[in-house]
């Protein structure tokens, strides 16, 4: 029996080998009569395997800390002991934004929703953030996250219109994007937005949302919920 | 047919473990006697995934359980590039949870264990193998042991098992103790190594029958056996050494379900008392008697359900359930065992398929806390004894192959994907 490939023996351990490995995978002593022209067992794993695992170290461990090291620490210095110039934070908070966008879109593979999503929160609160540690204007809340709202939500509803398998894979981002659409109106209520009609406009599109959700998409949107809320 | 489906008892925890280091795949292959051609493979896979529709399933998140839904994306054959039983690279639902690779004269077939069992994915292969061989022109026949494209898929195999035999009752608790973990030092990057052994399944059976044993009985003692020695180094570690056996429940239960359907059973001997191959082989059948009893089985189907049944249990939000179950599995659970050792037996191929094959393997994923594992599979009088580890050290592996060579005469072949070894 020699198992269709050819051998070569390891005396120290006294088995067979397959004659192309150049050390005995039990004892890993150097064999003698290797054979490099046979055809291994196993694939010659390609580099990239291995040198992934560094380019994961590097950006997703090292580069943070780096961060850290160089912003988030002399900010926290200059807020605990009052000294020194604030502008750095507004700098920490953009290097930071930029890190979650890079990390979290470009170097991840989690969902696209979920991406959508978290950058959509991202953006949103370094720009809310921008706006009040400025002359807090309110542009942030009154304009521009309204209608970033309304885009994604039209974006997203596109994308699985015209890609209908995405649809339960989709869904519970859509879902979450339409309800955020009521987000401003609640801002307003709570008087953190001054102006109203963009916050309007937005619970207005979320509202013409769900029920294009409904009547459009009905009968998979029902069995969707059975799916999603079995127990 | 349903468009989607509740996860089957067992599969239950297995989405919520998956991550790189306890991948929760495993890999069962052929090794035919000829080169395989990719082309008729391909044809071979597109053929077979009509009889098994549920092994293209994908994993979704509910609110409070995941469950599966159908997937009408074909699958594709690759040809292998990465180490077995290789983690998922994206999310359950993006990603095909059955995938079939070819590198030279082998056909693997890697299946998140949500999705079915050894047997379930055994019985995937078969019919696979099948197929390619039946395009190549080769004069195979069934012979009433593969289930082919042509058959109408039965009902039953699509059925939770676990269920259909769940009597209504509440089994004694098990307490049970931490075992001996083995150590090492991980490989960088992490990765699985695999070494495979083959020996005469008939030589091997001979050696056993004149102990008294299976086969099985008599490769679980030696294994023990290896880790009790290299233990008996290890002296602040005093646990008792426990291997894990996977049971296929169909055996003691008929069903014919492709989904999860199988038991544990825990063998375990003292690593402080003075051991001999003998005295655990003698303590493994007294074991054994107990473990794979009617009784003790239907035991845990029952334990399984209850744990399901709970109510408040299925009212938590499937997040917060998430992390219970990895801080139980990998704080404890994963702790009761020192490691595993799957046995899928004589693959019954039929006669006019088995001079195309030379051998089959079962490779089984190591986990976070159990860094070596063990798989076994028969054909054509081929034993393969497949280990996987993810840590350098190998002395369990080297002494076990060296008891069967140097103790018993025994001609050991063995091969590696060297993982670890070569860069």
């Amino acid at each position: 029996m020699n198992g269709g490939f050819q051998i070569n023996h390891c005396i120290h351990c006294q088995v067979t080998v397959e004659a192309s490995l150049q050390e005995c995978p039990l004892c890993g002593k150097k064999l003698t009569n290797t054979r490099l022209s046979v055809p291994r067992s196993y694939p010659a794993y390609a580099l990239h395997n291995k040198s992934s695992y560094y380019f994961q170290l590097f950006w997703k461990t090292l580069v943070p800390l780096m961060f850290i090291g160089a912003f988030l620490i002399p900010s926290l210095i200059t807020l605990l002991t009052g000294e020194g110039d604030l502008w750095l934070n507004r700098e920490t908070l953009g290097i930071a934004s930029a890190w979650v966008l890079v990390r979290y879109t470009f170097l991840s593979r989690m969902h696209m929703g979920k991406k959508f999503l978290l950058q959509i929160m991202n953006i949103s609160l370094a720009l809310f953030i921008f706006d009040h540690v400025g002359e807090a204007r309110g542009w942030s809340v009154n304009y521009v996250i309204p209608f970033m709202l309304i885009c994604s939500t039209l974006a997203m509803m596109y994308i699985v219109y015209k890609r209908k398998r995405l649809w339960s894979d989709y869904a519970v981002y859509v879902m979450t994007l339409i309800f955020l659409g009521f987000l401003p109106s609640f801002l307003y209520l709570i008087r953190v937005t001054s102006l109203l009609w963009p916050s309007a406009a937005a619970a207005g599109f979320a509202i013409v949302s769900l029920i294009a959700v409904y009547f459009f998409l009905d009968k998979n949107f029902r069995s969707y919920f059975n799916r999603r809320l079995h127990f | 047919m349903n468009k989607w489906t509740k996860l089957d008892n067992a599969a239950i925890v297995f989405p919520s473990l998956a991550k790189a280091k306890n991948s929760t795949i495993y890999r069962v292959s052929a090794v035919l006697k000829e080169t395989v051609l990719p082309v008729r493979l391909q044809q071979a896979l597109d053929i077979t995934v009509k009889r098994y529709p549920m092994m293209t399933m994908r994993i979704h998140k509910g609110l409070f359980w995941r469950y599966m839904e159908y997937d009408d994306e074909p699958l594709r054959v690759k040809r292998e590039d990465d180490y077995p039983c290789h983690p998922l690279q994206d999310r359950m639902t993006m990603e095909a949870l059955l995938k079939v690779f070819y590198y030279q004269r082998r056909i693997s077939v890697e299946v998140f264990h949500a999705i079915t069992d050894g047997s379930g994915a055994m019985e995937f292969l078969k019919t696979l193998v099948y197929e390619y061989l039946r395009l190549l022109g080769k004069a195979v026949e069934p012979e009433d042991k593969i289930r082919t494209a042509s058959e109408d898929i039965h009902p039953e195999e699509l059925e939770d098992s676990f269920h259909r035999y769940y009597t209504p009752g509440r089994p004694p608790k098990i307490r049970n103790t931490k075992a001996y973990q083995i150590t090492g030092t991980y490989f960088e990057p992490y990765g699985n190594n695999v070494t495979q052994g083959v020996v005469s399944a008939s030589a091997l059976r001979q050696i056993a029958k004149k102990q008294g044993a299976t086969l099985t009985e008599f490769l679980l003692a030696l294994l023990m056996y290896t880790i009790y020695r290299q233990s008996s180094q290890d002296r602040k570690d005093q646990r008792p050494i426990k291997v894990s056996v996977p049971v296929n429940l169909r055996q003691m239960f008929p069903s014919k379900t492709l989904r999860n359907f199988f038991a544990v059973a825990l063998f375990e001997i003292s690593s402080q008392q003075e051991q001999s191959l003998f005295k655990i082989l003698c303590a493994i059948k007294e074991q054994s008697v107990k473990n794979y009893s009617k009784k003790v089985l239907q035991e845990a189907i029952v334990r399984n359900i209850n744990l399901e049944k709970i109510k408040i249990a299925r009212f938590i939000p499937l997040p917060i359930k998430d992390i219970i179950v990895k801080n139980r599995y990998f704080l404890y659970n994963d702790k009761l065992r020192t490691c595993t050792m799957t046995n899928l037996g004589r693959v019954d191929l039929p006669k006019t398929m088995t001079p195309y094959v030379d051998r089959m393997e079962v490779v089984f994923y190591p986990t976070a806390n159990n860094p070596l594992n063990c798989g076994l599979c028969t054909v054509n009088d081929n034993m393969t004894i497949s280990f996987s580890r993810t840590i350098r050290e190998n002395r369990i592996i080297g002494e076990y192959f060296r008891y069967l060579s140097q103790e018993y005469g025994l001609e050991v072949k063995i091969y590696s994907n060297e993982w670890g070894i070569s860069d």
